[in-house]
């Protein structure tokens, strides 16, 4: 039972590591890391130095990656803490069904249907209205698939350069 | 009224106090009574009659105001009738009144003779006579307790600090001082000192008989020993309104010592004539043999009544004022050559001390249990006192028993102690104060339970003192001390001892306080830091580098070395190696007022002082050849241990990085002790292990592999040091800096090659993995890397200019691949673009033509790799909007910046041999390795990529918009030929931004935009005078602007601006300016521009004409001619600024 358990964890990713420990002074703002078994962009960082021969705490302010929710977390500067892997990837849109799902070609032209339109928060849904009226207008858009910890979803978009 | 009823009334109101109900009542009928107009009298009845002490207590305090107020009303007969009242009532009546009233009595007594002492018919000595006289009178015991208690009160009372207010001018209260010091102080002290000798050779005083008599007669002794006497320095010497004159025996050097002891510790300096009363043989060995015997009653004999208690705090302050004493009161050199009256003294004290603390534990734990307090602080303040006041040597010199105890002979010393004083005399200043110091910290000073205790005050004390011993007073000869001899090597080895027992104290104290938490310190820890002066920063390096092994982590705190470290660095910026230690007048007399504190004593002439030191100059403390170089290994051991003992701490590394070795790299003598230095190199291996250990094959490129596959990544934990990047950065520009210090070229070059070598080895890796700097790891490689390399940018210097640059040079391509790999991420994105700006900056003022063409077109690939890798736009709705325009903003900047460097390492020796015709079609970078790169064409080039990624967003920025406008109007000033010759798409992008400048509302902004402009109109005007084409094709009329060509247009922006828009006159100077020549050049369209506005006033005949008239006044008026020189520019300006005044008014109406 337990064998399975510990199976099915491993397998929900293909196995590899999704963060990557470093030590809590060294990340900057606008780095990332995991608080709370979210990954977050860090908007702010302070370090303060509790008693007099404490040890220095570093007090972060960060946004979810996906959710735009906002998170704080005090560390001690000497440990290390989860810095997710992020990963941007570019697709065309090809498709846009009415269920809000994406048809997404990469560059070596596999598609994948996948993806839904960013929701969630404010920007994610006005990312995905205006998706919406460019594609409706016909328009070729090309994606920025954000991924992180599992999860994705697409956080930028530009029309495509024009072809001569 | 009454007087009867009078005391009635007093007597009800004083019970009335007590209680809260009557307090308010009871307060305004006291009040009431002291201004009454008969108060005096009432007093007197009440104090006569009343059984109630706290009306007679309430009576005496207002005796003494009625009596001041009303003193010149009173005739010299009532004022004397009231002084022996007083006295009787205090000494004869019956029953004698209680404590507090008798001492409130005396009080007003001691005033009232204060205020009759300057009457004119006023005879001093008799009034005092007249109180003794009674106290003789009296023949009781207690009489004369009263007696000295009132002399005591005298001099209190005339002492300034301690008078009390009588609403008379300063100048009387100073005189009185001064008549009091120089006619009647001494005489009571020896008449204390005559009384408490008596009292203790009869036996009376120890065995408690005489009522208090030795008591009241030693507190005499003190009170007269406190008296202010360093004001006058002297008998006579100070005048009246408080004016203290310069000290008699000269010379600057006095002044410097005074200022260096300035926190030091009190003194007791008596003139000359106290010669015979304090330091005679014999004089005052009676009171240290009074104390030892109190003392040893009291500690030995087990006598805890308050009157053994009383009579040895009484003693024990008088021995502390004798221990205290220093200046004039020693005979000088001259009188005196051996010292012995000094040197007497000092071993009278010394053995004093010796009996009073011995054994030092059972004293020091003691007062940390709370008992006995006053004793360590009073032993703590005499052996401060002697430290700085004395020579250094006296300290080593055993102490012989005081004469008046080894025999019991000549001073007839007859008390029970004499036995222990003389048993435990032989003990050296220094061991007495050597062993009180560590007991004091064996019993936990230093904990932080002993803040604000008796034990925190006497440690901070002795650590004066031993701060006094190190500071080399020996090498004072005016205190009798070799001035060639350094600090004794037994004080050195005692010091260590000290300190050492200090710093273990210190960590476990440290250690127990750790885990509280305690905000409120951090501010303090701080300004503790700062007021760490010369030697206590000196203890704490001791300290340090006793710990600086690898135990320094479990035993130090990272916040303990951090404000160490910020207090090092302070002190080594100010003091370690300065500049000014040559022979200069003025270090010397630094050097010999700074070494010797204390008081200066006569004899030596000060000028011939100051000769001896210039000619035979010994190293001054810490300079280079004065024990600099072991203080600054020293701060760099501690410097290195810093940075890599708290992996993490990052306020530990930073203050190190950034402030300490800063600081350590500041002047030329330090580099060059840095890079003579063993540790210098110990940090240079861990800089380079830091660096490598991003690049480690079990570090962070590993870890990104070991991701993919799957295992679990570790590389911080995998053992080394890591450095925060700006860390990085910190550490190689203080390694680059210390080249300063190497005078050989080949030397350098290996210093060089040797500190930037692994920082090449870590760029290369980046450079060739660029896969891996999209992961987190693989990325913080990058930063540091990059972050060092902008350390190195950073810290050319001229010596090492040329490997530094060979280093980039070599770089190059590494550093672009680098950015190309790193395109995604915004952190190195920046970094790159910094890292080419400081470059630029700090090594194009050393470059030559060749050199300076490498750098350019660098800067040129790295603006190109820039703009291609997509960075710097902001796209639509992407999440974190602000976050990504505030990056934007930060690189264009960069770019912006590093384009303004550029321009400024055009040092002109490459302008001739570029042709025009080249910039069009040279545009592809790169275009030939044997071209060379103009300034102008990169600058051009680059802002042709810039100008498209500054958006709407990125102009609210003001920094950016004055960047770029100022760099627009410097390329246009100096290069408008090279502007005239741009392809058509770019000169219009350039014309399209300064027609935005022109209209922006910042005015600086706009500024810079008019005098760019002027300075396109001048060009164009000049070269189509001379024949040539100017803008040429570019100032055709096109359709977009209206049919009229650049110039025109823009002309009539300024125009438009200046008489419609602007409100103030700001900008009319630099659009004159702008103007003129646009105005030479572009006649048609000037006269366009007026016709139009006149046309607008159609129908107004009166404003037309005006402004008609203004117009020509503006083209013509005060001597305008058709030259745009100096003369024209200024007459101009007048004629806009009339203009302006004149038109605005009429045309702005319609």
């Amino acid at each position: 039972m337990s064998d399975d358990d510990v199976e099915q964890f491993e397998t929900a990713d293909s196995g590899a590591s999704t963060t990557y420990p470093m030590q809590a002074g060294n990340v900057r703002k606008g780095g990332f890391m995991v608080i709370k078994g979210r990954p977050t962009k860090v908007i702010d960082v302070t370090t303060s130095k509790t008693g007099k021969h404490g040890h220095a705490k570093c007090h972060f302010t960060a946004t979810d990656i996906f959710t735009g929710k906002k998170v704080e977390e005090l560390v001690p500067s000497s440990h290390n803490l989860e810095v997710p892997l992020v990963n941007r990837d570019d697709y065309t849109l090809v498709d846009l069904n009415d269920e809000g799902f994406l048809g997404l070609m990469d560059d070596s032209g596999n598609v994948r249907e996948d993806l839904k339109l960013p929701s969630g928060h404010d920007e994610a849904e006005a990312l995905a209205r205006q998706i919406q009226s460019q594609f409706d207008e016909g328009k070729e858009l090309i994606l920025t698939v954000l991924k992180s910890m599992g999860e994705e979803q697409v956080n930028a978009s530009k029309e495509a350069p024009k072809q001569d | 009224m009454d007087l009867t009823a009078a005391c009635a009334q007093v007597e009800q109101a004083s019970r009335g106090l007590a209680h809260p109900e009557h307090r308010a009542a009871a307060e305004a009928t006291l009040l009431e009574f002291r201004r009454s107009p008969h108060a005096l009298a009432a007093c007197r009845h009440i104090l006569d009659t009343s059984a109630a002490i706290e009306a007679q207590f309430q009576a005496a305090a207002t005796l003494r105001d009625a009596a001041l107020r009303d003193w010149n009303a009173l005739p010299p007969t009532e004022r004397a009738n009231l002084r022996q009242h007083c006295l009787h009532l205090i000494l004869q009546k019956q029953p004698p009144p209680p404590p507090v009233v008798a001492s409130q009595i005396i009080s007003t007594l001691a005033v009232l003779l204060k205020r009759a002492w300057l009457d004119d018919d006023a005879d001093r000595g008799a009034m005092l006579a007249e109180a003794e006289h009674a106290v003789s009178a009296a023949s009781t015991s207690s009489a004369r307790r009263v007696g000295l208690l009132l002399f005591a009160a005298v001099v209190a009372e005339f002492s300034p600090s301690t008078s009390s207010p009588m609403q008379l001018p300063w100048d009387f209260h100073e005189r009185c001082r001064a008549n009091l010091e120089r006619d009647f102080l001494k005489h009571f002290f020896l008449h204390g000192a005559g009384v408490a000798r008596a009292a203790f050779e009869n036996g009376a005083a120890l065995s408690g008989a005489d009522d208090g008599v030795c008591v009241g007669a030693l507190r005499l002794m003190s009170a007269a020993l406190a008296w202010d006497f360093a004001r006058g320095g002297g008998v006579g010497a100070a005048g009246g309104f408080g004016y203290v004159p310069p000290p008699s025996d000269g010379g600057g050097s006095r002044t410097l010592a005074e200022t260096s002891n300035a926190e030091g510790s009190a003194k007791v300096t008596p003139g000359p004539e106290w010669r015979d009363a304090l330091l005679a043989p014999g004089a005052v060995d009676w009171v240290f043999a009074l104390h030892a015997s109190a003392h040893a009653r009291v500690s030995a004999g087990g006598d805890l009544s308050s009157a053994a208690l009383n009579l040895r705090a009484a003693a024990r302050a008088v021995v502390a004022a004798l221990c205290q004493l220093a200046g004039d009161l020693f005979p000088n050199l001259a009188e005196d050559p051996a010292g012995d009256a000094r040197r007497a003294h000092f071993a009278r004290c010394v053995a004093s001390l010796n009996g009073t603390t011995t054994p030092a534990q059972t004293t020091a734990a003691n007062a940390a249990r709370g008992l006995g307090e006053d004793v360590l602080v009073d032993v703590a303040v005499s052996l401060s006192a002697l430290a700085s006041n004395h020579p250094t040597a006296y300290f080593l010199a055993p102490t012989p028993p005081p004469p008046g105890l080894a025999g019991g002979g000549d001073a007839g010393g007859g008390g029970g102690g004499g036995g222990e004083a003389a048993a435990a005399g032989g003990a050296s200043g220094l061991s007495v104060l050597g062993e009180l110091t560590l007991a004091v910290l064996h019993a936990g000073a230093l904990t932080s339970d002993a803040e604000g205790t008796a034990s925190e005050d006497a440690l901070r004390l002795l650590m004066d003192a031993w701060g006094s011993l190190l500071s080399g007073r020996m090498t004072d000869p005016r205190l009798g001390g070799d001035p060639n001899a350094g600090v004794p090597s037994e004080v050195i080895q005692g010091a260590a001892q000290v300190f050492q027992a200090y710093v273990q104290a210190g960590l476990a104290g440290a250690a127990a306080a750790a885990f509280e938490e305690d905000d409120g310190q951090e501010e303090e820890g701080k300004a503790g830091a700062a007021a760490l002066d010369e030697r206590l920063s000196l203890a704490a390096v001791v300290g340090c580098v006793l710990y600086t092994d690898d135990t320094a982590r479990s035993a130090i705190s990272p916040r303990l070395m951090e404000t160490f470290l910020w207090g090092a660095a302070r002190w080594a910026d100010t003091y370690l190696m300065p500049e000014d230690v040559g022979g200069s007048l003025h270090a010397a007399v630094f050097a010999g007022g700074g070494g010797g504190g204390g008081r200066v004593h006569g004899g030596v002439g000060a000028g011939a002082g100051l000769g001896a030191h210039v000619t035979n100059q010994p190293p001054g403390p810490f300079s280079e050849h004065g024990g600099g170089v072991q203080v600054l290994d020293a701060l760099l051991r501690v410097a290195r241990v810093a940075l890599t003992a708290w992996p993490g701490e990052t306020g530990v590394q930073g203050v190190a990085a950034q402030k300490l070795l800063p600081a350590l790299t500041r002047r030329r003598a330090l580099c060059r002790a840095c890079v003579a230095s063993a540790s210098w190199g110990a940090i240079a291996d861990a800089e380079a292990m830091a660096l490598a250990q991003a690049t480690d094959p079990g570090g962070a490129a590993a870890a990104a592999a070991a991701a993919a596959r799957g295992g679990v990544a570790v590389a911080v934990a995998s053992g080394g040091v890591a450095f925060p990047p700006e860390i990085h950065r910190g550490v190689m520009e203080a390694l680059g800096r210390a080249a300063e210090g190497l005078n050989d070229e080949g030397q350098c070059r290996e210093y060089i090659a040797r500190v930037l070598t692994p920082l090449g080895g870590v760029l290369h890796a980046v450079a060739s993995d660029p896969g891996a700097m999209t992961h987190p790891g693989g990325e913080s490689r990058a930063v540091a890397a990059l972050e060092a390399a902008r350390g190195a940018a950073r810290a050319t210097v001229a010596r090492s200019q040329a490997p530094v640059f060979a280093f980039f040079a070599s770089n190059f391509d590494v550093l672009i691949a680098t950015q190309r790999g790193g395109g995604g991420s915004a952190q190195i994105s920046k970094l790159v673009l910094r890292l080419t700006e400081e470059l630029v900056a700090n090594q194009a003022c050393f470059l030559g033509p060749t050199h300076a063409t490498a750098l350019c077109r660098h800067v040129l690939r790295v603006v190109e790799t820039y703009a291609g890798g997509g960075r710097g736009r902001v796209g639509a709705g992407e999440g974190g909007r602000a976050e990504r325009v505030k990056e934007a903003y930060k690189e264009v900047k960069a770019l912006l910046r590093m384009l303004t460097h550029v321009v400024n390492s055009d040092n002109g020796l490459d302008h001739d041999e570029v042709g025009e015709g080249r910039v069009a079609n040279g545009m592809t970078p790169g275009g030939g390795d044997a071209q060379k790169v103009d300034v102008a064409q990169v600058v051009f080039l680059g802002l042709n990529v810039v100008i498209p990624l500054i958006t709407d967003e990125l102009l609210t920025f003001p920094k950016l918009c004055h960047q770029y406008f100022s760099l627009l109007a410097h390329m246009l000033e100096a290069y408008p030929g090279k502007v005239a010759a741009l392809p058509p798409d770019l000169f219009n992008t350039l014309m399209g931004t300064l027609d935005f400048g022109l209209k922006h509302a910042d005015a600086e902004t706009s500024r810079e935009s008019l005098s760019a402009l002027a300075a396109m109109a001048s060009f164009h005007h000049s070269s189509t005078i001379a024949g040539q084409p100017g803008l040429g094709a570019h100032n055709a009329p096109t359709p977009e602007r209206g049919n009229v060509g650049v110039l025109a247009h823009l002309m009539r922006v300024v125009l438009n601006r200046l008489i419609f828009e602007d409100a103030s006159m700001d900008l009319a100077e630099s659009a004159a300016d702008a103007l003129l020549p646009l105005m030479h050049c572009e006649r048609v369209a000037f006269e366009d521009v007026a016709r139009e506005l006149l046309g607008r006033l159609s129908g107004n005949q009166g404003a037309m004409e005006h402004v008609s008239r203004a117009l020509t006044e503006l083209t013509t008026g005060g001597g305008l001619t058709d030259r745009v020189d100096r003369a024209n520019k200024r007459r101009f300006r007048r004629n806009v600024a009339k203009f302006l005044t004149e038109t605005r008014g009429f045309v702005r109406h319609n």
